[in-house]
């Protein structure tokens, strides 16, 4: 019995160490991490082969995955006026005139800065690492899933090596390959 | 003592594993389950049948431990839209035809309610899929005419329903319809009463 009680006192005690070493740690934290992102300016090209191969509706074209990928023929972004008006109305009247819907008007510039933002803030903390030369684009999660490295809800959607790999390692890495992009958007 | 030990031991074993097992037997996919319940009941004056729940998402039951049998790889509604301020309604007699990504194709009917489904038994596609519409030819019986195209692929949903909800939205292109066709008549809308009302309303609070 007493045995049983010595041991209970001891799990409490290393329970009770272990959470002030936490808030310890949490206490240290001094401000924002900076992750750079690759450029804007060559995405357009990355983002059709991420809406044909990932960002169906039902896929990353939705608002329940981390990464989300919005385009025309998937998710769309609203403006600050469409979700006001859809939220107030519960009708999307404002997003219909707008042809704001899957199949509707080409994809956005807004939208494809949110797909960038979201590519970039999958893994924060594993992009700087990237960004540092610590580790490949294949370790970052947005090509560990498609290359079935990770288990994968959606399978295995990239081949390494191949051309929807290199568009989006390429860009990835600053130096985008745009006729693998293309070649990658043409093959579905 | 000892024995007195062992016993309590087993004891305790024992009921963990009857515990387990309860538990195992209830468990289910609570969010499936949430959203088959707001789907809501069926239709008065409709029993199940290959013609209920129009422009719902079939598979969403018809799954593997759903309450729908049997069990189908895909699964939809078709409608047309007649124009102006006229509501869509269902359409029988068009084919669905689906191209997986092992080169396999496999073609099933709407029916008199506009659905149309394929059972897993008989064609499991590996998906991505493309899905095409075909309208009956009046001409030649046997040749379909090419309607539409879906311009993207479905990915892993077998439920057309499942992205194609009604009205359209951001994240929904709007009920699956087809086109009017030079040469094929217009669709007409079923005969008042034969079908349930369409696009019963899905909320998850």
């Amino acid at each position: 019995m007493r045995r049983w009680l010595r041991a209970l006192a001891g799990l409490v005690s290393s329970a009770a160490l272990l959470s002030l070493l936490g808030v310890g740690a949490c206490e240290n934290y001094d401000g924002t991490v900076l992750v750079a992102c690759p450029p804007a300016e060559e995405f357009a090209l990355v983002s059709r082969v991420l809406e044909k191969r990932c960002g169906t509706l039902d896929c990353h074209g939705s608002l329940a995955r981390p990464l989300r990928v919005y385009g025309q023929r998937g998710l769309r972004l609203l403006s600050d006026e469409e979700r006001q008006d859809l939220t107030a109305t519960g009708y999307p009247g404002l997003i219909l005139e707008n042809d704001t819907v899957p199949g509707g008007k080409a994809t956005t510039d807004e939208e494809l800065r949110a797909t960038r933002r979201s590519i970039c803030g999958l893994e924060p903390d594993r992009m700087l690492l990237f960004q540092n030369g610590d580790i490949a684009a294949r370790d970052l999660m947005l090509l560990r899933k498609p290359l079935e490295i990770e288990r994968h809800k959606g399978g295995s959607l990239l081949v390494e090596g191949g051309a929807g790999f290199t568009c989006i390692t390429s860009w990835l890495e600053g130096d985008p390959n745009d006729g693998s992009c293309l070649e990658a958007a043409q093959a579905l | 003592m000892m024995r007195r030990a062992a016993a309590g031991w087993q004891t305790a074993l024992v009921a963990t594993a009857v515990a387990l097992a309860a538990l195992s037997v209830g468990c289910v996919d609570p969010q499936k389950a949430l959203e088959i319940d707001a789907l809501g009941p069926e239709v008065d004056g409709f029993e199940e049948s290959e013609l209920h729940r129009p422009g719902q998402p079939c598979v969403l039951c018809h799954s593997d431990g759903g309450p729908g049998s049997p069990t189908f790889s895909l699964g939809g509604t078709l409608f047309y839209r007649p124009g102006g301020d006229a509501a869509p309604f269902v359409v029988p007699g068009y084919t669905v035809e689906i191209l997986d990504s092992k080169g396999r194709t496999f073609r099933t009917q709407s029916n008199l309610c506009g659905n149309f489904f394929i059972n897993e038994q008989d064609f499991a596609p590996a998906f991505p899929v493309r899905a095409e519409l075909l309208a009956p030819n009046p001409n030649l019986n046997d040749k379909l005419v090419t309607n539409v195209v879906m311009t993207s692929r479905i990915a892993r949903d077998g439920s057309c329903a499942g992205c194609h909800t009604n009205p359209a939205n951001f994240d929904s292109p709007g009920e699956v319809f087809v086109l009017p066709v030079e040469g094929v008549p217009a669709p007409e809308p079923p005969i008042p009463g034969s079908c349930p009302p369409p696009f019963s309303k899905v909320s998850l609070q």
